[in-house]
């Protein structure tokens, strides 16, 4: 059997804090120069792409999650109707069916987020 | 009419049920409000800092300014966080009107203003594709937006006692919760980016600052000394900046809104009085300390502004 596989997400904390320190070593006068400018050009990348996923952090896929929200609410539905009518069992198993292809969806859009940096 | 002579009939007798909440709740809204007084212009600025960072990293990396590096975040997205503050403060203005008890007119104000704090955020967000910043959003707001609508109907049809302020703390938990939650994790991401557009500004400044040492030294001694007092005033300047804790304010406000809901359930035992008390001051005292930082950093800014 399959572990669930965990939505995850960027840690913003992380790169910011490697945004700074990339701009700390940079500004130092005993770095050479050529390795100044690689560490400013990294910085200048990393900080773009935080930028970025914070931006994409404040337009939530909140469809994605409205879906997902909606297909527990039709799980537990079905599955009251199912303890007190046991014919009713097979929409159960429909709407866990259609509960899991949600959660894939919003897994999928939580591992775009993290193979954009 | 039979509510307002309830009403008048409960002010008569002092309503005393609803002393407990008076001190804590009133902290609690002149806190949440100081919060959103804060925290506003930040979420208003956010996209002048990620531009000048974006224009000195120009500079630091020796390449053409563009368009490109004009760009900040969705003003949408920006504009839906303030409105969220917004409701928060009103919510929190409700409650301790509510909880003064001794001006049904102000209620009435307060109640109408929280109405329309909310009738604006679903304006903004109308027709917004749910793909979109503001689309995106009013999915996540969905259920407290609703819940607040039913909050407001019922502060206006009810006369101001302890069970109807004890009713719309519970209600209103959940979602305000949930709008603190989504708004501590955006603005603590927003923060994050502020951190490293400082980082960026401040190797610009220094860079910038060099440039102009080269063609000082050795000609202009004076010009040079005050060169050297502008580059220390703006490296304190960020380096304060860069220490204010703004993402903790909502930890603190959701604590403190935490322990007012729990109080409401509780015994009402002194013990519980004196949690209630301390989750609240904590929230108070730490907007203090903030106001107070951004205090000192603006009276530097007009000290060095009068030199």
């Amino acid at each position: 059997m399959t572990e669930p596989q965990e939505a995850k997400e960027v840690d913003t904390q992380e790169l910011a804090d490697l945004v700074s320190r990339l701009y700390d070593l940079a500004g130092r006068s005993d770095v050479a120069p050529e390795a100044r400018s690689a560490l400013l050009e990294a910085a200048h990348a990393l900080r773009g792409e935080l930028v970025t996923l914070v931006s994409q952090t404040l337009a939530r896929d909140g469809a994605a999650i409205e879906r997902t929200m909606q297909a527990i609410d039709a799980v537990h539905t079905d599955l009251a109707r199912a303890e007190a009518d046991v014919q009713a069992v097979t929409n159960v198993v429909g709407s866990v069916s259609r509960l899991t292809r949600s959660l894939d969806e919003l897994v999928q859009v939580a591992a775009g987020v993290v193979s954009k940096v | 009419v039979r509510r307002s002579l309830a009403l008048l009939a409960c002010l008569a007798a002092g309503c005393s049920t609803l002393a407990p909440y008076q001190r804590p709740v009133h902290t609690f809204e002149a806190a949440v409000h100081a919060t959103s007084q804060t925290l506003g212009p930040y979420i208003t600025d956010v996209n002048a800092r990620i531009v000048e960072a974006n224009l000195y990293e120009k500079i630091l990396i020796d390449r053409e300014w563009g368009t490109e590096d004009l760009n900040g975040m969705s003003p949408q997205a920006l504009a839906l966080r303030l409105r969220a503050l917004s409701i928060l403060s009103s919510y929190a203005s409700a409650l301790s009107t509510i909880a003064a008890a001794d001006d049904l007119g102000e209620m009435r104000k307060t109640v109408q203003t929280l109405g329309t704090d909310v009738d604006a955020l679903a304006q903004t967000i109308k027709g917004e594709p749910a793909t979109s910043a503001a689309g995106g959003l009013v999915h996540d707001l969905g259920q407290p937006l609703t819940s607040l609508v039913g909050l407001i109907a019922g502060l206006a049809l009810e006369h101001a006692q302890q069970a109807t302020l004890e009713r719309d703390i519970v209600k209103a938990a959940e979602p305000i919760d949930r709008l603190i939650d989504l708004l501590e994790a955006d603005v603590s991401a927003l923060m994050r980016v502020y951190d490293t557009s400082y980082a960026a500004i401040r190797n610009g400044t220094l860079r910038l600052s060099s440039e102009t040492r080269k063609q000082l030294d050795g000609k202009d001694p004076r010009a040079l000394h005050e060169l050297i007092d502008q580059l220390v005033a703006e490296s304190r300047k960020i380096e304060l900046l860069r220490a204010v804790q703004m993402g903790g304010l909502l930890e603190s406000m959701r604590a403190a809104h935490h322990a007012l809901v729990v109080f409401v359930k509780s015994g009402k035992r002194s013990s519980d009085m004196a949690q209630l008390a301390m989750q609240v001051d904590g929230f108070a005292d730490q907007m203090k300390r903030v106001t107070a930082a951004l205090d000192g950093i603006k009276a530097g800014d007009a000290g060095a502004g009068t030199k």
